[in-house]
């Protein structure tokens, strides 16, 4: 039970929006899919669901090419960030016709989180703000119940209550039937204690695929009194640096280096976030 | 399985937009026949044509909005077509059987009284064939005859629907003035330069021979060609069709 993507590319005119690209999606993990603007992660998105086709190479759901075979597509939900559904319609017969074509959506659930986010299900998409228009959507990713679900940039407008909520909501329904979740998003930090694989897109290619603790394990951080952080760095690869009074935190790439540390200073994790912009910057 | 729900969704579409139609259809009547009453006749001559325009607007517009909400829910393209042509040969029946209904009725009032009277197109144009059938033969002809009829109307509507869709803005706008100015300007003016008036000629033996008012299997042959060019054209199109931004 995977998605396996084979040798994709896609370019238009001249530009390659991928490039031979080749990775699996494995059952039941939530992945992130990072990638700066134009690495290709839509594009990407469009391909596994059928909306767009690629130049080359084809992508198999649980062994079935997905390209045109509805026995594969419908293992699949796409939230995505245009918004494809009719704008006149209302959230409710969004939500029957969801049924019709996803038998297994939840629609009980879908009212409870329509209660929850306040979602009048009376109106209809056009009348939705950017932030709304996301969480209609969230609601149905989260009610699909199909073995793979993509989100493309799911807290698009979203206010700081409502993304929280979202993320508890997508924990809570992994643990209690777990999926393939896909989340393509810009807000690293937001994601980091929420994904488990990461997926980097840089160009049109995959330059990592690796779980979050293996990734976090590229490097450290180290963090105290700013003279000496100072001191620590000279000799290491330091790819960012927070300071905050006479405080300091450093992002180190390489291991944690064996034997005691100077007194004062404190190793921590690796943030995502710089580690991103470090592997993804030109 | 899938096939059936994009036909349920396309057919709720559909259904509701005759519904609005047939709704509009009674009440005007009625309002003028109301109006007119005592003082003249209303008549609706070639009612089906009416339909006709319904249905080719119907498949203009039906396209983008189900098209993209078909890729929201994973459906391929092969399913949409396959549903597409089965809902528009059911509306086709349906309508077919619906406006037939409507114009028995007009003749029924037309009996009874002088205000009101529907005369459907068939009716009209095959006056002297309807004359020498049997009148059950010949409503079953005529809504054997509309039923294709529709089908093509719907589907060349459908086929613009899904050109426009793959246009950008500025072919939109080119197609949009180019066509009509083709049709209704260049090709009388180079007819009358260059043919002789022969192209005209042409076109008016063609609508003839589809029209004759005695063979109307010229007309449904006629049909079946459309159906059949407009269904190969439009699955060229569709197979690789890919979702837009609205």
């Amino acid at each position: 039970m995977s998605i396996e993507i084979r040798k994709i590319s896609k370019s238009y005119g001249n530009i390659f929006a991928l490039d031979q690209v080749s990775f699996t999606f494995e059952e039941d993990k939530i992945y992130g899919l990072l990638g700066r603007n134009g690495a290709g992660k839509t594009t990407l998105l469009n391909i596994i669901t059928n909306r767009i086709f690629p130049d080359t190479g084809e992508v198999l759901i649980d062994g079935i090419p997905v390209k045109e075979n509805d026995d594969a597509l419908k293992k699949v939900y796409m939230m995505s960030e245009n918004n494809f559904y009719p704008a006149g319609m209302k959230i409710k017969e969004i939500y029957r016709w969801t049924k019709e074509f996803y038998p297994d959506f939840d629609t009980e659930y879908a009212n409870k989180l329509a209660d929850m986010f306040e979602l009048s299900l009376n109106k209809t998409v056009k009348s939705l703000s950017t932030g709304y228009n996301s969480i209609f959507k969230i609601i149905i990713a989260l009610s699909v119940n199909t073995p793979y679900v993509f989100l493309d940039e799911p807290v698009l407008g979203l206010d700081a209550n409502h993304r929280d909520m979202f993320y508890r909501l997508l924990l809570e329904k992994y643990s209690e039937s777990p999926s393939t979740y896909v989340l393509s998003t810009h807000l690293i930090e937001e994601v980091s204690n929420v994904i488990e694989h990461i997926i980097i897109l840089k160009k049109g290619k995959i330059i990592k695929d690796e779980s979050r603790e293996d990734l976090m394990s590229y490097g450290y951080a180290v963090s105290g009194k700013a003279s000496l952080v100072d001191e620590f760095i000279i000799d290491k690869n330091v790819i960012g640096i927070d300071s905050i009074g006479g405080l300091k935190s450093a992002y180190i790439m390489g291991q944690v280096p064996k034997g005691n540390l100077p007194e004062g200073l404190e190793i921590s994790k690796m943030d995502l976030q710089k580690l991103f912009i470090k592997l993804t910057d030109n | 399985m899938r096939v059936k729900s994009v036909i349920k969704y396309q057919s709720h579409d559909y259904i509701k937009a005759a519904r609005g139609y047939y709704l509009t259809f009674i009440g005007i009547t009625v309002f003028f026949g109301l109006i007119l009453r005592g003082r003249g006749t209303y008549t609706i001559g070639g009612y089906e044509f009416l339909t006709c325009i319904f249905l080719f607007v119907v498949g203009l517009s039906s396209f983008k909005e189900f098209f993209l909400m078909m890729l929201q829910n994973s459906i391929s393209r092969k399913t949409m077509i396959i549903s597409k042509l089965i809902t528009i040969l059911f509306m086709g029946l349906i309508l077919a059987v619906s406006d037939r209904i409507i114009i028995l009725i007009g003749k029924l009032l037309s009996n009874i009284s002088e205000n009101i009277e529907i005369l459907g197109f068939y009716d009209r144009v095959f006056k002297s064939r309807m004359s020498l059938l049997n009148p059950v033969v010949s409503n079953l002809e005529a809504i054997f005859i509309t039923i294709f009829t529709y089908i093509a109307v719907t589907l060349v509507g459908y086929f613009v629907g899904i050109i426009y869709y793959k246009m950008n803005k500025t072919l939109k706008l080119f197609v949009s003035i180019g066509v009509p100015a083709t049709l209704f300007v260049l090709l009388p003016l180079f007819d009358s330069m260059f043919f002789g008036g022969n192209l005209s000629k042409f076109i008016l033996k063609a609508i003839q021979f589809i029209f004759n008012g005695k063979n109307p299997y010229n007309l449904l042959l006629v049909c079946v060609g459309v159906i059949a060019v407009c269904i190969v054209l439009c699955w060229l199109l569709i197979r690789r069709a890919v979702g837009k931004d609205k």
